[in-house]
Order: C-alpha cells, then sequence, then structure tokens
C-alpha cells in the first residue's frame, strides 16, 4: 500500500468570514470560517488551505491571530496558510500558532531567498511553493505583484525560482479558472509534473471528482477542492461538504505516480 | 517531542533550553515516557544525513535521505498506509488498516529492527514508528490524522 492522492478543500477567508471567490475577484460570503473548518475536519478532508484575503490592517490585528490559533486548533487534519506571507518571522509564527505549512507565493520574486530562509528553519516540508497562472491567448503567463515581472512559463526558471530543495511541494493555481469550476487544467499539470519531483497540487477550476482523477494521472500528487467544497451548484447554494462514499474511494485508490523526466 | 523543522535547528532549539540533557537523563532513568513525532522522533536518534550537528542519540540509528524515484516523489507528503510489524499495547489499540498523515524528506534506521513496530512504504519500507522501552517515536503526525491519530495516542497514553 502507498501514498493516497489526496483531495484539499480550499477555505478562503476574510477576518473570522468564509468566502469564495471567482478569479480571485469578487468574494462571496459563505458562512463562519471555524464552522467550515470543522465540517471539512469532521468529513475527515485530508488536508485544508487557509486563504487569508483580509486586509492589511485586519491581519496586524492581535484578533486575527487569536482567530487563526482557533481555527488551526480546530482541524484533525494538516492546515496550510497561505496570505501573502512575505518573511520569515511571520512564516515562523504561523506554524507556532499550529499551522504545518506556510504558502509562499508572490513574495518570492521579489525576495528569492524566502523559500530557502523559511526551509532552512521550518524544514522544506512545512514550505508550500505557489504559482499563480493566467491563460492569456494561447499562452500562459504567471501572476506576479509587479507589472514589470511580466513572466511567460517558458521563462520559469526552476533554479532561480523555486529550487528544488528550497520548498516541499508546489501548489500550481490557474486563476483564470479559480472559482469557475470549468475543468483543472490537465496540460498545465503535465506540463509542471514533468519538471518537479516535489509532490505538486494543483487549483482553480476543480469540477468533479473525475476531472481530479485526470489530474492524478496527469501526474498532480493533490487537487485542491473551492467551489466544489462549499457550493452545491457553481457559486449557489452554499454547502460545506466534501465528495464521500465510493467516488472519494476511486480518488484516493488511484496510482500516485512520479511522470519526472518521462 | 513535536516536531516541524530541520534537524540542526531542531538540536540547537532544544540546546539553547537545555532540553537535551534532560531528555537524556529521562531516557536514561525511565521516570517519564517520551513521545518523538516526527522531527522529534529523529531527533531521538545519533544523527542525520540533514545536518551535521549530533542527535539526542537515547536510541542508536541514523537518519537517511529518502531519494525521489520513478514513482515516488519526495518530501513523502501525505497519507499512507502503516503495516504492522510488531503487536504492542500501542500498536494493538489501532484500526485496520490504519492510515497516517506524513510529510517528511528524512528517515530513521534505527541498528535494531526489532524495535520498529509500524513500517510504511515511500520507494522503500522504513520506520514509521518504534517502542524501546520508556520511548516511543512516530514518524508520521497522529496529531494530525484524524481518529487513527487519537487512537496512536490513547495507545501511548494507556501503554
Amino acid at each position: 500500500m502507498t501514498l493516497m492522492p489526496r483531495l484539499i478543500p480550499v477555505l478562503q477567508i476574510i477576518g473570522s468570514s468564509a468566502v469564495k471567490t471567482t478569479q480571485f475577484q469578487h468574494p462571496r460570503y459563505i458562512g463562519s470560517a471555524l464552522n467550515t473548518l470543522r465540517v471539512f475536519s469532521d468529513q475527515e478532508a485530508d488536508e485544508v488551505v487557509v486563504i487569508d484575503l483580509s486586509d492589511g490592517e485586519t491581519k496586524a490585528s492581535q484578533k486575527h491571530w487569536d482567530f487563526l490559533e482557533m481555527l488551526a486548533g480546530q482541524a484533525g487534519m494538516p492546515v496550510s496558510y497561505g496570505g501573502r506571507i512575505a518573511d520569515m518571522k511571520t512564516s515562523r509564527a504561523l506554524v507556532r500558532l499550529g499551522f504545518e505549512k506556510v504558502v509562499l507565493g508572490r513574495a518570492c520574486y521579489s525576495r528569492p531567498n524566502l523559500a530557502d530562509e523559511v526551509a532552512a528553519f521550518l524544514g522544506r516540508q512545512a514550505v508550500v511553493r505557489a504559482i499563480d497562472v493566467l491563460e492569456t491567448g494561447n499562452e500562459y503567463k504567471i501572476a506576479t505583484d509587479s507589472q514589470k515581472l511580466d513572466l511567460r512559463l517558458d521563462d520559469l526558471n526552476f533554479e532561480l525560482i523555486c529550487g528544488d530543495e528550497a520548498y516541499g511541494e508546489l501548489l500550481v493555481t490557474s486563476v483564470t479558472r479559480e472559482g469557475m469550476r470549468c475543468g483543472l487544467d490537465h496540460a498545465l499539470v503535465r506540463w509542471f509534473a514533468h519538471r518537479v519531483s516535489t509532490p505538486l497540487l494543483v487549483n482553480g477550476g476543480l469540477r468533479s471528482v473525475e476531472d481530479a482523477i485526470q489530474a492524478v494521472s496527469a501526474g498532480a500528487s493533490g487537487v485542491a477542492a473551492g467551489d466544489l467544497s462549499v457550493n452545491l451548484q457553481h457559486g449557489r447554494a452554499v454547502l460545506a461538504h466534501l465528495p464521500c462514499g465510493e467516488e472519494l474511494t476511486k480518488f484516493r485508490t488511484r496510482q500516485l505516480g512520479s511522470t519526472l523526466g518521462s | 517531542m513535536p516536531g516541524v523543522g530541520s534537524f540542526d535547528a531542531g538540536m540547537a532549539s532544544l540546546r539553547a533550553r537545555g532540553l537535551d540533557r534532560r531528555l537524556k537523563t529521562i531516557a536514561a532513568d525511565g521516570s517519564a515516557k517520551i513521545l518523538g513525532l516526527c522531527l522529534g522522533m529523529q531527533l531521538m536518534f545519533d544523527s542525520s544525513s540533514e545536518g551535521i550537528s549530533k542527535g539526542l542519540g537515547i536510541v542508536s540509528g541514523e537518519v537517511l535521505k529518502l531519494q525521489p524515484q520513478a514513482m515516488t516523489r519526495v518530501p513523502h507528503m501525505g497519507w499512507n498506509y502503516v503495516t504492522v510489524r510488531r503487536e504492542t499495547r500501542v500498536t494493538g489499540c489501532l484500526s485496520e488498516p490504519s492510515r497516517f498523515y506524513f510529510a517528511h524528506s528524512y528517515y530513521a534506521v534505527p541498528r535494531d529492527d526489532d524495535i520498529v513496530t509500524l513500517s510504511a512504504e515511500h520507494g522503500v519500507e522504513f520506520c514509521a514508528s518504534f517502542e524501546k522501552d520508556n520511548l516511543v517515536g512516530a514518524q508520521f503526525h497522529p496529531e494530525k490524522s484524524h481518529r487513527y491519530g487519537l487512537e496512536f495516542l490513547k495507545g501511548f497514553m494507556q501503554a
């Protein structure tokens, strides 16, 4: 028996509220973040990724940190935290609060050593390196915070931008498909699967369990579920829930592979 | 002994608090039980290929690096099943089959293979848990493994 693919609900929060965005915009209120996380935990989610969309003022408040500690403490499974982490101090504090992993994304472009520094202290298994991808016409672009840093996917220098030893897994998000429930980008999964030897998580557009199974076949180690895990239908009828029963068994018994270099 | 961190940073942190000597004393006199989780388990061994620091050396053996292979990615990250290698009061509490959350790039190799109680597989078969006198180690995270982890922790408390 070997490692199982993971189905990972994404919990987006603003303050203590759970929200759901479309292409990371237009957050819609879903309910209490704490209750939503409890539902995921009760349903034995493999893992949860918390994406904090709160403003800077909220994030700087002690009240919010108290809330985050409570949130992490509710989980019977590992929880990652992402939300514009830009330094080592914040990463350490989050792990101390009870988060297993920190998601480092756009800050890594202006601070190329950030992932290395955090991995050296917390271990690389605690670092999730996030890459946000935009589909523009016939090509992919990497979303960064700076307009000047206009990267095409082919320009992505793995040595420089995400040196293999500096992170524990890669989270690739299609911003274009985020919250759209239009299907994962399997070509994008294959592109990354051939280039990295770490676990690969894919986010953005998940339509069904069958879609997740296909992503695993394309080389993903885990699949993030956003809209699918909080809405009964796309963008409507809020219900925090996870796939279960035979459907989930079919996904979990899928053989994980490494298509590296093939 | 919890463990999210790297080997040298973990040892430095124990030394800075004087906890290394305290843990060695407890291991030797049996005045308490110690449960090492993930890195916490690895720190109990003599050395690790992750760093240059010496470990606590309260369990004989070394910690080696997992190598990515054709079908396995590293770190070993996610839920994996374990095989019971030895029936103990801890493993006796587990449901069959039990699965746990793993997140590691290194694995411990005890010199005495007989102390291994649970094994798991990721490219290689490795020690997922051991028991030796008043010491218990788990490479996985029972505190983050839903009811399966709670069964393991219950077993540790009762043993």
